[in-house]
Protein backbone atom coordinates (compact mmCIF):
# COMPACT_ATOMS: atom_id res chain seq x y z
CA UNK A 1 0.00 0.00 0.00
CA UNK A 2 1.20 3.22 -0.77
CA UNK A 3 1.58 5.80 1.63
CA UNK A 4 -0.92 8.15 0.58
CA UNK A 5 -3.16 5.68 0.89
CA UNK A 6 -2.09 4.73 4.01
CA UNK A 7 -3.39 8.40 5.45
CA UNK A 8 -6.89 9.16 6.52
CA UNK A 9 -8.86 12.11 7.40
CA UNK A 10 -8.10 12.67 10.58
CA UNK A 11 -4.63 11.40 11.42
CA UNK A 12 -2.71 13.77 13.66
CA UNK A 13 1.41 13.86 14.34
CA UNK A 14 3.11 16.38 16.85
CA UNK A 15 6.14 17.48 18.28
CA UNK A 16 7.32 19.34 20.86
CA UNK A 17 10.29 21.63 21.41
CA UNK A 18 11.46 24.14 24.15
CA UNK A 19 12.85 27.40 22.22
CA UNK A 20 16.65 27.93 23.57
CA UNK A 21 18.54 31.18 22.80
CA UNK A 22 20.92 28.95 20.90
CA UNK A 23 18.39 28.48 18.36
CA UNK A 24 17.50 31.97 17.81
CA UNK A 25 21.56 32.23 17.57
CA UNK A 26 21.37 29.76 14.88
CA UNK A 27 17.93 31.34 13.00
CA UNK A 28 20.19 34.46 12.92
CA UNK A 29 23.20 32.90 11.60
CA UNK A 30 21.04 31.11 8.86
CA UNK A 31 19.16 33.90 7.60
CA UNK A 32 20.35 36.86 8.84
CA UNK A 33 17.67 37.89 10.32
CA UNK A 34 18.81 39.97 13.23
CA UNK A 35 15.84 42.52 13.66
CA UNK A 36 16.37 44.13 17.16
CA UNK A 37 12.98 42.85 18.19
CA UNK A 38 13.83 39.31 17.98
CA UNK A 39 17.72 39.44 19.63
CA UNK A 40 18.35 43.12 21.26
CA UNK A 41 16.55 42.77 24.73
CA UNK A 42 16.96 46.67 25.11
CA UNK A 43 15.69 47.15 22.42
CA UNK A 44 12.39 44.70 22.52
CA UNK A 45 12.31 46.60 26.09
CA UNK A 46 10.95 49.79 24.31
CA UNK A 47 8.28 48.16 21.83
CA UNK A 48 4.73 46.70 23.45
CA UNK A 49 6.21 43.05 23.31
CA UNK A 50 8.81 44.65 26.03
CA UNK A 51 10.84 41.33 25.78
CA UNK A 52 12.37 39.96 22.48
CA UNK A 53 10.12 37.59 20.15
CA UNK A 54 11.10 34.62 18.46
CA UNK A 55 11.18 34.85 14.90
CA UNK A 56 7.64 33.47 13.90
CA UNK A 57 9.33 31.74 11.26
CA UNK A 58 11.76 29.86 13.25
CA UNK A 59 8.86 28.03 15.14
CA UNK A 60 6.95 27.42 11.90
CA UNK A 61 10.10 25.51 10.70
CA UNK A 62 8.75 22.91 12.92
CA UNK A 63 5.94 22.50 10.58
CA UNK A 64 8.48 21.23 8.08
CA UNK A 65 9.98 18.75 10.68
CA UNK A 66 6.17 17.36 10.93
CA UNK A 67 5.58 17.60 7.30
CA UNK A 68 8.87 15.82 6.34
CA UNK A 69 9.17 13.36 9.06
CA UNK A 70 6.31 12.06 10.40
CA UNK A 71 3.15 13.53 8.00
CA UNK A 72 3.01 11.99 5.47
CA UNK A 73 7.27 11.59 6.06
CA UNK A 74 9.39 10.87 3.31
CA UNK A 75 8.03 11.77 0.06
CA UNK A 76 6.21 15.17 1.20
CA UNK A 77 6.52 17.67 -1.31
CA UNK A 78 4.90 20.74 0.59
CA UNK A 79 3.72 23.25 -1.62
CA UNK A 80 1.53 25.63 0.07
CA UNK A 81 1.29 26.81 3.00
CA UNK A 82 -0.79 29.77 5.18
CA UNK A 83 0.06 30.99 8.55
CA UNK A 84 -0.75 33.36 10.89
CA UNK A 85 1.01 34.27 13.74
CA UNK A 86 -1.38 35.26 16.33
CA UNK A 87 0.95 35.33 20.01
CA UNK A 88 4.75 35.89 20.47
CA UNK A 89 6.98 33.02 21.15
CA UNK A 90 9.56 33.70 23.69
CA UNK A 91 12.94 32.09 24.08
CA UNK A 92 12.22 29.32 27.16
CA UNK A 93 8.70 28.32 25.58
CA UNK A 94 7.94 24.90 25.10
CA UNK A 95 6.16 25.05 22.16
CA UNK A 96 3.86 21.91 20.51
CA UNK A 97 3.51 21.90 16.78
CA UNK A 98 0.06 19.83 15.99
CA UNK A 99 -0.92 19.04 12.00
CA UNK A 100 -3.79 17.04 11.31
CA UNK A 101 -5.15 15.94 8.13
CA UNK A 102 -7.98 17.84 6.54
CA UNK A 103 -8.46 16.82 3.33
CA UNK A 104 -7.56 14.18 0.84
CA UNK A 105 -7.64 14.54 -3.01
CA UNK A 106 -6.54 11.51 -4.84
CA UNK A 107 -6.65 12.62 -8.33
CA UNK A 108 -3.69 14.88 -7.51
CA UNK A 109 -2.24 13.00 -4.47
CA UNK A 110 -2.20 15.58 -2.13
CA UNK A 111 -3.21 16.07 1.23
CA UNK A 112 -4.54 18.70 2.84
CA UNK A 113 -3.44 19.66 6.94
CA UNK A 114 -4.41 21.64 9.75
CA UNK A 115 -0.91 23.12 10.83
CA UNK A 116 -1.30 24.80 14.42
CA UNK A 117 1.26 25.70 17.21
CA UNK A 118 0.92 25.69 21.03
CA UNK A 119 2.61 26.82 23.91
CA UNK A 120 3.56 25.63 26.95
CA UNK A 121 -0.25 27.38 28.04
CA UNK A 122 -2.15 25.73 25.69
CA UNK A 123 -2.17 28.91 23.73
CA UNK A 124 -2.49 29.00 20.23
CA UNK A 125 0.75 30.57 18.67
CA UNK A 126 0.29 30.27 15.25
CA UNK A 127 -1.69 28.66 12.69
CA UNK A 128 -2.23 27.76 9.04
CA UNK A 129 -2.86 25.00 6.84
CA UNK A 130 -0.50 23.47 4.33
CA UNK A 131 -0.77 21.31 1.35
CA UNK A 132 1.18 18.37 1.01
CA UNK A 133 1.65 16.13 -2.19
CA UNK A 134 3.19 12.75 -1.58
CA UNK A 135 5.90 11.46 -4.33
CA UNK A 136 5.75 7.99 -4.49
CA UNK A 137 9.37 5.96 -4.88
CA UNK A 138 9.29 4.51 -8.41
CA UNK A 139 10.78 1.34 -7.41
CA UNK A 140 10.55 -0.09 -4.50
CA UNK A 141 13.18 -0.79 -2.01
CA UNK A 142 14.00 -4.40 -1.10
CA UNK A 143 13.05 -5.06 2.33
CA UNK A 144 15.64 -5.20 4.72
CA UNK A 145 16.62 -8.24 6.13
CA UNK A 146 16.04 -9.10 9.90
CA UNK A 147 19.99 -9.55 10.09
CA UNK A 148 20.94 -7.17 8.11
CA UNK A 149 19.97 -4.26 9.95
CA UNK A 150 23.00 -3.59 12.11
CA UNK A 151 22.39 -0.39 14.04
CA UNK A 152 23.84 0.55 17.18
CA UNK A 153 22.23 3.76 19.60
CA UNK A 154 24.99 4.69 22.22
CA UNK A 155 23.56 6.75 24.18
CA UNK A 156 26.26 8.74 26.38
CA UNK A 157 28.92 8.08 23.55
CA UNK A 158 30.64 11.25 24.80
CA UNK A 159 32.17 9.57 28.46
CA UNK A 160 35.12 7.20 28.48
CA UNK A 161 33.26 3.94 28.59
CA UNK A 162 30.35 4.82 25.95
CA UNK A 163 33.13 6.37 23.69
CA UNK A 164 35.15 2.22 23.74
CA UNK A 165 31.54 0.93 23.12
CA UNK A 166 31.08 2.98 20.18
CA UNK A 167 34.40 2.54 18.50
CA UNK A 168 33.96 -0.95 19.22
CA UNK A 169 30.64 -1.29 17.99
CA UNK A 170 31.80 0.61 14.91
CA UNK A 171 34.50 -2.53 14.76
CA UNK A 172 31.92 -4.68 14.43
CA UNK A 173 30.26 -3.58 12.04
CA UNK A 174 27.19 -1.68 13.40
CA UNK A 175 26.51 1.57 11.69
CA UNK A 176 27.03 3.74 14.87
CA UNK A 177 24.73 6.70 15.96
CA UNK A 178 26.32 8.61 18.48
CA UNK A 179 24.35 10.29 21.40
CA UNK A 180 26.06 13.00 23.43
CA UNK A 181 23.85 15.80 25.74
CA UNK A 182 25.88 18.83 25.90
CA UNK A 183 29.08 17.41 24.48
CA UNK A 184 29.23 18.94 20.71
CA UNK A 185 32.69 18.50 20.44
CA UNK A 186 33.58 15.49 22.22
CA UNK A 187 30.87 13.86 20.06
CA UNK A 188 32.07 15.16 16.68
CA UNK A 189 35.62 14.10 17.30
CA UNK A 190 34.33 10.97 17.92
CA UNK A 191 32.65 11.27 14.84
CA UNK A 192 36.00 11.73 12.74
CA UNK A 193 37.55 9.23 14.82
CA UNK A 194 35.05 6.75 13.77
CA UNK A 195 34.65 7.81 10.02
CA UNK A 196 38.15 7.81 9.67
CA UNK A 197 38.44 3.92 9.76
CA UNK A 198 35.32 3.91 7.02
CA UNK A 199 33.24 3.09 9.71
CA UNK A 200 29.39 4.80 9.81
CA UNK A 201 28.25 6.62 12.53
CA UNK A 202 26.59 9.93 13.30
CA UNK A 203 25.80 11.97 16.02
CA UNK A 204 22.46 12.79 17.65
CA UNK A 205 21.74 15.27 20.56
CA UNK A 206 19.13 14.39 23.21
CA UNK A 207 18.09 15.04 27.07
CA UNK A 208 17.79 11.87 28.27
CA UNK A 209 16.01 12.82 30.79
CA UNK A 210 13.31 14.57 28.79
CA UNK A 211 11.05 11.58 26.82
CA UNK A 212 10.03 13.97 24.13
CA UNK A 213 13.95 15.04 23.28
CA UNK A 214 14.48 10.82 23.78
CA UNK A 215 12.08 10.21 21.50
CA UNK A 216 12.91 12.52 18.88
CA UNK A 217 16.25 11.11 18.61
CA UNK A 218 15.51 7.85 18.23
CA UNK A 219 13.19 9.19 15.35
CA UNK A 220 16.06 10.88 13.86
CA UNK A 221 18.38 7.55 14.27
CA UNK A 222 15.33 5.83 12.55
CA UNK A 223 15.18 8.19 9.59
CA UNK A 224 18.86 7.74 9.16
CA UNK A 225 19.87 4.64 9.50
CA UNK A 226 16.45 2.57 9.16
CA UNK A 227 16.08 1.43 12.71
CA UNK A 228 17.61 0.69 15.82
CA UNK A 229 18.73 -2.94 16.55
CA UNK A 230 21.35 -2.54 19.67
CA UNK A 231 20.86 0.35 22.35
CA UNK A 232 23.22 0.91 24.65
CA UNK A 233 22.95 2.86 27.72
CA UNK A 234 26.28 4.30 28.99
CA UNK A 235 24.50 7.74 30.21
CA UNK A 236 25.50 7.90 34.23
CA UNK A 237 25.72 11.47 36.86
CA UNK A 238 29.37 11.96 37.76
CA UNK A 239 30.23 10.02 40.95
CA UNK A 240 30.78 12.15 43.69
CA UNK A 241 31.66 11.26 47.69
CA UNK A 242 28.53 12.26 50.34
CA UNK A 243 27.78 11.24 53.02
CA UNK A 244 23.79 10.58 53.52
CA UNK A 245 23.67 13.23 56.58
CA UNK A 246 24.52 15.94 53.53
CA UNK A 247 22.62 14.98 50.98
CA UNK A 248 19.46 16.70 49.74
CA UNK A 249 16.86 14.96 47.63
CA UNK A 250 17.88 16.60 44.24
CA UNK A 251 20.80 14.41 44.62
CA UNK A 252 19.04 11.41 44.75
CA UNK A 253 16.37 12.40 42.16
CA UNK A 254 19.40 13.28 39.67
CA UNK A 255 20.98 10.21 39.74
CA UNK A 256 17.24 8.93 39.53
CA UNK A 257 16.30 10.79 36.30
CA UNK A 258 19.62 9.77 34.42
CA UNK A 259 19.09 6.01 35.40
CA UNK A 260 15.68 5.05 35.31
CA UNK A 261 14.08 8.14 33.91
CA UNK A 262 16.43 8.04 30.95
CA UNK A 263 16.23 4.23 30.49
CA UNK A 264 12.57 3.64 30.71
CA UNK A 265 12.34 6.72 28.01
CA UNK A 266 15.04 5.31 25.52
CA UNK A 267 13.16 1.86 25.96
CA UNK A 268 9.98 3.42 25.48
CA UNK A 269 11.71 5.24 22.52
CA UNK A 270 13.06 1.89 20.92
CA UNK A 271 11.23 -0.90 21.47
CA UNK A 272 8.49 -0.24 19.16
CA UNK A 273 11.37 0.05 16.50
CA UNK A 274 13.06 -3.27 17.66
CA UNK A 275 9.26 -4.90 18.06
CA UNK A 276 8.59 -4.42 14.64
CA UNK A 277 11.54 -6.28 13.46
CA UNK A 278 11.24 -8.40 16.72
CA UNK A 279 14.77 -8.48 17.25
CA UNK A 280 16.72 -5.95 19.28
CA UNK A 281 19.29 -5.70 21.80
CA UNK A 282 19.31 -3.16 24.89
CA UNK A 283 22.39 -3.03 26.92
CA UNK A 284 22.45 -1.10 30.76
CA UNK A 285 25.52 -0.18 32.28
CA UNK A 286 25.50 -1.23 36.12
CA UNK A 287 27.57 -1.56 38.32
CA UNK A 288 29.19 -4.13 40.80
CA UNK A 289 27.80 -2.05 44.00
CA UNK A 290 25.07 -3.21 43.31
CA UNK A 291 26.15 -6.84 44.17
CA UNK A 292 28.57 -6.58 46.79
CA UNK A 293 29.09 -4.37 49.80
CA UNK A 294 29.43 -1.42 48.17
CA UNK A 295 31.39 1.95 49.08
CA UNK A 296 30.76 4.38 51.81
CA UNK A 297 28.79 7.62 50.64
CA UNK A 298 27.78 6.51 47.00
CA UNK A 299 24.64 5.76 48.17
CA UNK A 300 22.52 8.11 45.38
CA UNK A 301 24.87 6.61 42.78
CA UNK A 302 23.93 2.59 44.22
CA UNK A 303 20.83 3.39 44.76
CA UNK A 304 19.99 4.11 40.99
CA UNK A 305 22.14 1.77 39.44
CA UNK A 306 20.56 -1.01 41.74
CA UNK A 307 17.04 0.33 40.46
CA UNK A 308 18.22 -0.10 36.82
CA UNK A 309 19.24 -3.04 37.52
CA UNK A 310 15.61 -3.97 38.44
CA UNK A 311 14.09 -2.22 35.79
CA UNK A 312 16.71 -4.30 33.43
CA UNK A 313 15.23 -7.94 34.84
CA UNK A 314 11.61 -6.82 34.75
CA UNK A 315 11.68 -5.39 31.47
CA UNK A 316 13.31 -8.75 29.98
CA UNK A 317 10.68 -10.56 31.30
CA UNK A 318 8.19 -8.56 29.46
CA UNK A 319 10.07 -8.30 25.57
CA UNK A 320 11.71 -11.37 25.58
CA UNK A 321 8.25 -12.72 23.83
CA UNK A 322 8.94 -9.85 21.34
CA UNK A 323 12.42 -11.58 20.58
CA UNK A 324 14.33 -8.50 22.20
CA UNK A 325 16.96 -8.95 24.94
CA UNK A 326 17.74 -6.90 27.97
CA UNK A 327 21.12 -7.24 29.37
CA UNK A 328 23.75 -5.54 31.86
CA UNK A 329 26.83 -5.19 32.30
CA UNK A 330 28.26 -4.11 35.24
CA UNK A 331 31.84 -2.74 35.10
CA UNK A 332 33.96 -2.33 38.76
CA UNK A 333 35.89 0.62 39.01
CA UNK A 334 36.29 1.66 35.59
CA UNK A 335 39.76 3.90 34.41
CA UNK A 336 37.83 7.22 33.03
CA UNK A 337 36.85 10.84 33.92
CA UNK A 338 34.36 9.38 36.01
CA UNK A 339 36.30 8.33 38.71
CA UNK A 340 38.68 11.69 38.39
CA UNK A 341 37.80 12.98 41.66
CA UNK A 342 38.71 9.33 43.24
CA UNK A 343 42.09 9.52 45.04
CA UNK A 344 44.44 7.93 44.14
CA UNK A 345 45.10 5.75 47.10
CA UNK A 346 41.36 4.03 46.61
CA UNK A 347 42.15 3.77 43.21
CA UNK A 348 45.16 1.78 43.90
CA UNK A 349 43.80 0.04 46.54
CA UNK A 350 40.40 -1.30 44.49
CA UNK A 351 43.52 -2.49 42.21
CA UNK A 352 45.37 -4.00 44.86
CA UNK A 353 42.21 -6.11 45.97
CA UNK A 354 41.32 -7.31 42.64
CA UNK A 355 42.68 -10.72 41.65
CA UNK A 356 43.65 -9.03 38.45
CA UNK A 357 45.62 -6.69 39.90
CA UNK A 358 44.21 -3.71 37.90
CA UNK A 359 41.22 -1.56 37.74
CA UNK A 360 38.87 -1.79 34.32
CA UNK A 361 39.62 -0.26 31.52
CA UNK A 362 36.67 0.82 28.88
CA UNK A 363 37.84 -1.29 26.34
CA UNK A 364 37.05 -4.21 28.69
CA UNK A 365 33.88 -2.90 29.23
CA UNK A 366 33.22 -2.41 25.45
CA UNK A 367 34.25 -6.37 24.79
CA UNK A 368 31.52 -7.03 27.27
CA UNK A 369 28.96 -4.98 25.10
CA UNK A 370 30.15 -6.24 21.91
CA UNK A 371 29.40 -10.14 22.97
CA UNK A 372 25.93 -8.41 24.18
CA UNK A 373 25.16 -7.08 21.39
CA UNK A 374 26.37 -9.71 18.91
CA UNK A 375 23.94 -12.73 17.27
CA UNK A 376 25.93 -15.28 19.81
CA UNK A 377 24.38 -13.87 22.79
CA UNK A 378 21.06 -14.39 21.27
CA UNK A 379 19.57 -16.38 24.48
CA UNK A 380 20.66 -14.65 27.07
CA UNK A 381 18.23 -12.23 28.30
CA UNK A 382 18.34 -10.35 31.94
CA UNK A 383 21.67 -11.60 32.59
CA UNK A 384 24.34 -9.53 33.91
CA UNK A 385 28.17 -9.48 32.92
CA UNK A 386 31.02 -8.40 35.45
CA UNK A 387 33.51 -6.92 34.29
CA UNK A 388 35.31 -6.39 37.65
CA UNK A 389 38.79 -8.55 37.51
CA UNK A 390 37.27 -11.09 39.77
CA UNK A 391 36.41 -8.42 42.63
CA UNK A 392 33.10 -10.10 42.91
CA UNK A 393 31.94 -13.57 42.18
CA UNK A 394 28.09 -14.82 41.91
CA UNK B 1 66.99 9.93 48.22
CA UNK B 2 63.71 8.93 50.62
CA UNK B 3 63.04 6.33 48.11
CA UNK B 4 66.32 4.41 48.41
CA UNK B 5 65.71 4.50 52.54
CA UNK B 6 61.95 3.29 51.65
CA UNK B 7 63.12 0.48 49.20
CA UNK B 8 66.15 -0.38 51.65
CA UNK B 9 63.48 -0.60 54.57
CA UNK B 10 61.68 -3.24 52.87
CA UNK B 11 64.61 -4.93 51.24
CA UNK B 12 65.80 -5.70 55.07
CA UNK B 13 62.34 -6.75 56.31
CA UNK B 14 61.46 -8.81 53.08
CA UNK B 15 64.93 -10.54 52.93
CA UNK B 16 65.79 -9.72 49.38
CA UNK B 17 68.48 -7.62 47.56
CA UNK B 18 67.11 -3.53 47.33
CA UNK B 19 67.20 -3.84 43.70
CA UNK B 20 64.04 -6.22 43.86
CA UNK B 21 61.95 -3.29 45.06
CA UNK B 22 60.56 -2.07 42.17
CA UNK B 23 58.88 0.78 41.68
CA UNK B 24 55.82 -1.21 41.27
CA UNK B 25 56.61 -4.07 44.22
CA UNK B 26 53.76 -5.99 46.23
CA UNK B 27 53.34 -9.42 47.45
CA UNK B 28 52.47 -10.11 43.77
CA UNK B 29 56.37 -9.49 42.96
CA UNK B 30 57.82 -10.08 46.26
CA UNK B 31 57.42 -13.70 47.31
CA UNK B 32 58.03 -12.40 51.00
CA UNK B 33 55.82 -10.69 51.91
CA UNK B 34 53.54 -12.71 53.85
CA UNK B 35 51.51 -11.32 56.58
CA UNK B 36 53.84 -12.11 59.27
CA UNK B 37 56.73 -9.72 56.99
CA UNK B 38 54.03 -7.09 56.52
CA UNK B 39 53.33 -6.69 60.43
CA UNK B 40 57.18 -6.56 60.44
CA UNK B 41 57.01 -3.93 57.89
CA UNK B 42 54.61 -1.83 59.52
CA UNK B 43 56.54 -1.60 62.73
CA UNK B 44 59.92 -1.05 61.05
CA UNK B 45 58.00 2.04 58.87
CA UNK B 46 57.21 3.44 62.20
CA UNK B 47 60.78 2.97 63.17
CA UNK B 48 62.55 4.01 60.20
CA UNK B 49 60.11 7.39 59.99
CA UNK B 50 59.30 8.24 63.01
CA UNK B 51 55.81 7.61 62.81
CA UNK B 52 52.55 5.70 63.63
CA UNK B 53 50.18 4.19 61.37
CA UNK B 54 46.53 4.30 61.75
CA UNK B 55 44.85 0.71 62.07
CA UNK B 56 43.62 1.30 58.35
CA UNK B 57 46.98 2.67 56.74
CA UNK B 58 48.46 -0.92 58.40
CA UNK B 59 45.91 -2.77 55.73
CA UNK B 60 46.49 0.05 52.96
CA UNK B 61 50.26 -0.39 52.65
CA UNK B 62 49.92 -2.94 50.18
CA UNK B 63 52.44 -1.99 47.50
CA UNK B 64 55.22 0.70 47.14
CA UNK B 65 52.87 2.92 45.64
CA UNK B 66 50.51 2.90 47.97
CA UNK B 67 53.71 2.87 50.93
CA UNK B 68 54.54 6.06 49.43
CA UNK B 69 50.90 7.59 49.51
CA UNK B 70 50.44 6.69 53.45
CA UNK B 71 53.73 7.67 53.71
CA UNK B 72 52.90 11.12 52.71
CA UNK B 73 49.95 11.53 54.84
CA UNK B 74 52.31 11.73 57.66
CA UNK B 75 54.22 14.27 55.74
CA UNK B 76 57.15 12.17 54.32
CA UNK B 77 57.09 12.84 50.73
CA UNK B 78 59.24 9.87 48.88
Amino acid sequence: MSRFETIKVGDRAELTHVITAADVEKFVDLTGDDNKIHVDSRFAGTTPFKKPVVHGMLGASFISTIIGTKLPGDGALWFSQSLEFIMPVRVGDEITVVAEVKNKFERERIIELQTDIFNQNRQRVTTGTAKVKIVEQLVEEPAESLESLKVALVVGATGGIGRAVATRLAEDGFAVALHYHSGREAAAELQRSISNNGQTCATFQADIVNPESVQAMVDAVVRKFGGVSVAVNCATVKVANCKFSQLDWKDMQSHLDVNIKGAFSLSRAVVPVMQARRYGRIINLTTQYTESTPPAELLPYVTAKAALAGFSRALAVELAPAGITVNMVSPGMTDTDLIADVPEKTRLMTAAKTPLRRLAKPRDVAGAVSYLASEDAGFITGETIRVNGGQVML
Amino acid sequence: MEANRLKQVMARIFGVDVSAIGDDASPDTIENWDSLRHMNLVLALEEEFGIELTDDQTVEIMSYPLIKIVLSEHGIEI
